[in-house]
């Protein structure tokens, strides 16, 4: 389970304050996708890094699988597995020696890490690259290299920062697929993406999250509902206020 | 800790540009420079290799004491021919002995004194008149019964006292080695260390690694232990590349090593307990300028700027010989030069102890507050998660 209150970070500049997250609560439960549905810099990224302890929030306090963010970072960080599309892999390690390394780094030792990464690469069909260096693999298979390193240690909760971008049709379908295997097996999966037609297909409920602030939460029917549209594009829209700038066009 | 030590070391052997620059590099360039020297001191020292040029008779006693030092000599018509062959470059020396007036036969030595090796060949041939004059004399006390004490009442005899003492060293070692061990405990860590924290913050690897249940301490100290280790490494390549121009004993070897290399176990491990404390110093300076920078260039920048704050001392530390400060205590308190002349003094035969043990308990002390520091500025966030 993720429990937010009041979740908020200001980012000191040279010269002044930047509100990036305010006043951010939700709750995202075993079992379910909660999705963090934004535009570029709305603020999806800041909240996930706050809660995997990257950064520390200003205001308010989470709950990461029971685990204060604050007091227990190490205990939040152990339940936790983190996909993004920008975190990369270290090239010169293999695909096996990266998942050896990390499993080694969340506390995974001798037979227990075998079988571990044993499953994770059975799950992910890895067996063809395992012993190539991460620099000469192709995108997919340096995606599901990070999924291996992120499903490792089996997280109850796991987040993942628009893990689709930048990928091609198949290697997003895979992708997408893990995530509601995952979401199958009960963990808590909380999901950012800026791309609609993944929020709706796979998220529980969503979170529409605008200029730092979170302006409604609720289902995908629920959101189309309370603002009277009929699909998540308009709903997103006019949640977060758009205008045309330009009122007709001939 | 101990498995981002292990990765980190992995990782950096790996990488092509760490093998070359920090360990080849540092091995190969002593092999070179004591090769150099070895070749200009060998044929500096022999007089078989400088030819003068004589104008004059092949009979004249000037001639034979010459060719009896071992010079090559070539006689010429006349002395214009050697000025003309001075300028061109094609003599060192050139001897013109002129005619003889009230019993002193004046000799001009012509030489180009842009020209080292003609510098040292006029020196040598003055050495040679000088002995033919003191052969003269001696001659001429002898068949006057005239004692030499009456022209030499003091005679000079220099005496070594580490004649038969292990005398270490070469001079040449013993100015060069320490330089190049300090600067290499540096140098060698230099090019990696942009990568260790800057580069995995451009390349948005070090996420992956702050969300793991290591504190960031324990991240950042694993990084600094597997640079200092490379630190240590590239420093301890240049005796490697000692040992190695010992045993393929190249042209020049017997000069560079008269002495031996002044290398001995007790010497060896010395060695190793002055570096330990100096390479985790520079380590903590190097991950400092990391973990500040927000990508490799910058950091680039800023090791590039902080090499002069090692450069400094140790250039000094070449030339401390010429000084005394070698022997003050207030010497041992300073970094790098500290541990750079301790390293002269070993390599001399005479490590002084003291020295050693202040040098090195300074050196614990920077490598702490250093270190301390490194992991007070890698939990920064607003330092470590810049992009």
């Amino acid at each position: 389970m993720v429990l937010t209150e009041n979740l908020g970070k200001v980012f000191k500049d040279k010269k002044s304050l930047k509100t990036a997250v305010e006043g951010v609560s939700f709750t995202a439960r075993p079992g379910e996708i909660f999705g963090l549905l934004g535009v570029n810099g709305a603020g999806k990224t800041t909240t996930l890094r706050m809660l995997s302890t990257v950064i520390a929030p200003t205001t308010g306090r989470a709950e990461v699988a029971g685990f204060d963010l604050i007091r227990q970072p190490e205990d939040v960080r152990r339940s936790i597995g983190f996909l993004s599309n920008s975190t990369a892999l270290y090239g010169r390690l293999t695909s096996k020696e990266t998942l050896n390394y990390f499993g080694r780094l969340y506390g995974l030792h001798d037979q227990r890490l075998k079988q571990r990464i044993d499953f994770v690469i059975e799950t992910l069909r890895m067996q063809e690259f395992l012993d190539r260096p991460c620099d000469r693999l192709s995108t997919g298979q340096k995606q599901r290299t990070s999924i291996g390193r992120a499903i490792l240690h089996d997280p109850a909760v796991m987040f993942f920062d628009e893990p689709t971008a930048g990928l091609d049709v198949i290697t997003s379908q895979t992708v997408m697929e893990f995530i509601e295997g995952a979401r199958d097996s009960g963990k808590t999966i909380i999901f950012s993406t800026h791309i609609m037609s993944e929020a709706e297909r796979l998220c529980n409920r969503i979170a529409i999250i605008d200029d730092g602030r979170l302006h409604t939460e609720g289902s995908v029917a629920e959101i189309l509902e309370r603002t009277g549209t009929s699909n998540l594009e308009r709903a997103f829209l006019a949640t977060v206020g758009y205008r045309p700038e330009v009122e007709t066009y001939v | 800790m101990s498995d981002v030590f292990r990765k980190e070391l992995m990782d950096m052997l790996r990488d092509k540009r760490v093998r070359t620059a920090a360990l080849i590099m540092p091995a190969l360039l002593i092999f070179m420079m004591m090769f150099i020297f070895g070749t200009v001191l060998s044929s500096v020292g022999k007089p078989q290799e400088t030819e003068i040029h004589y104008v004059g008779k092949s009979s004249d006693m000037l001639y034979v004491a010459i060719r009896k030092a071992g010079f090559k000599v070539k006689v010429l018509s006349s002395a214009e021919n050697g000025r003309k062959l001075l300028d061109a470059g094609s003599a060192r020396a050139v001897v013109a002995p002129q005619p003889e007036a009230k019993g002193i036969t004046p000799v001009k030595v012509f030489f180009d004194e842009s020209e080292q090796m003609s510098v040292i060949a006029k020196e040598r041939v003055l050495a040679v008149i000088g002995k033919v004059n003191d052969v003269v004399l001696k001659r001429y006390l002898k068949n006057n019964a005239v004692p030499e004490a009456a022209v030499s009442p003091l005679r000079a005899e220099a005496d070594n006292v580490r004649a038969n003492k292990p005398q270490g060293a070469s001079e040449i070692l013993i100015g060069l080695l320490p330089y190049l061990i300090v600067i290499w405990a540096f140098f060698g860590g230099m090019n990696i260390a942009g990568d260790l924290v800057a580069g995995e913050k451009e390349k948005q690897t070090l996420e992956t690694l702050l969300i793991t249940p290591l504190t960031r301490r324990q991240i950042v100290l694993g990084k600094l232990f597997a640079l200092a280790t490379i630190c240590l490494a590239s420093s301890m390549a240049s005796l490697v590349g000692l040992g190695a121009y010992a045993l393929i004993k190249p042209k020049g070897s017997a000069e560079i090593m008269a002495n031996g290399l002044g290398l001995s176990f007790q010497s060896i491990a010395l060695t190793f307990v002055l570096m330990i404390p100096l390479v985790m110093f520079f380590a903590s300076l190097l991950i400092l300028a990391s973990s500040y920078a927000k990508n490799v260039r910058e950091a680039q920048t800023y090791l590039g700027l902080g090499s002069f704050v090692v450069m400094l001392p140790a250039i000094f530390s070449q030339f401390i010989g010429f000084t005394d400060y070698g022997r003050t205590i207030w010497i041992h308190f300073i970094p790098v030069l500290n541990t750079a002349n301790n390293l002269r003094m070993i390599l001399q035969g005479k490590p002084d102890f003291l020295g050693i043990s202040i040098t090195v308990g300074t050196g614990l002390l920077l490598a702490g507050v250093t270190s301390l520091l490194v992991v007070w500025m890698f939990n920064r966030e607003e330092l470590l998660v810049r992009s």
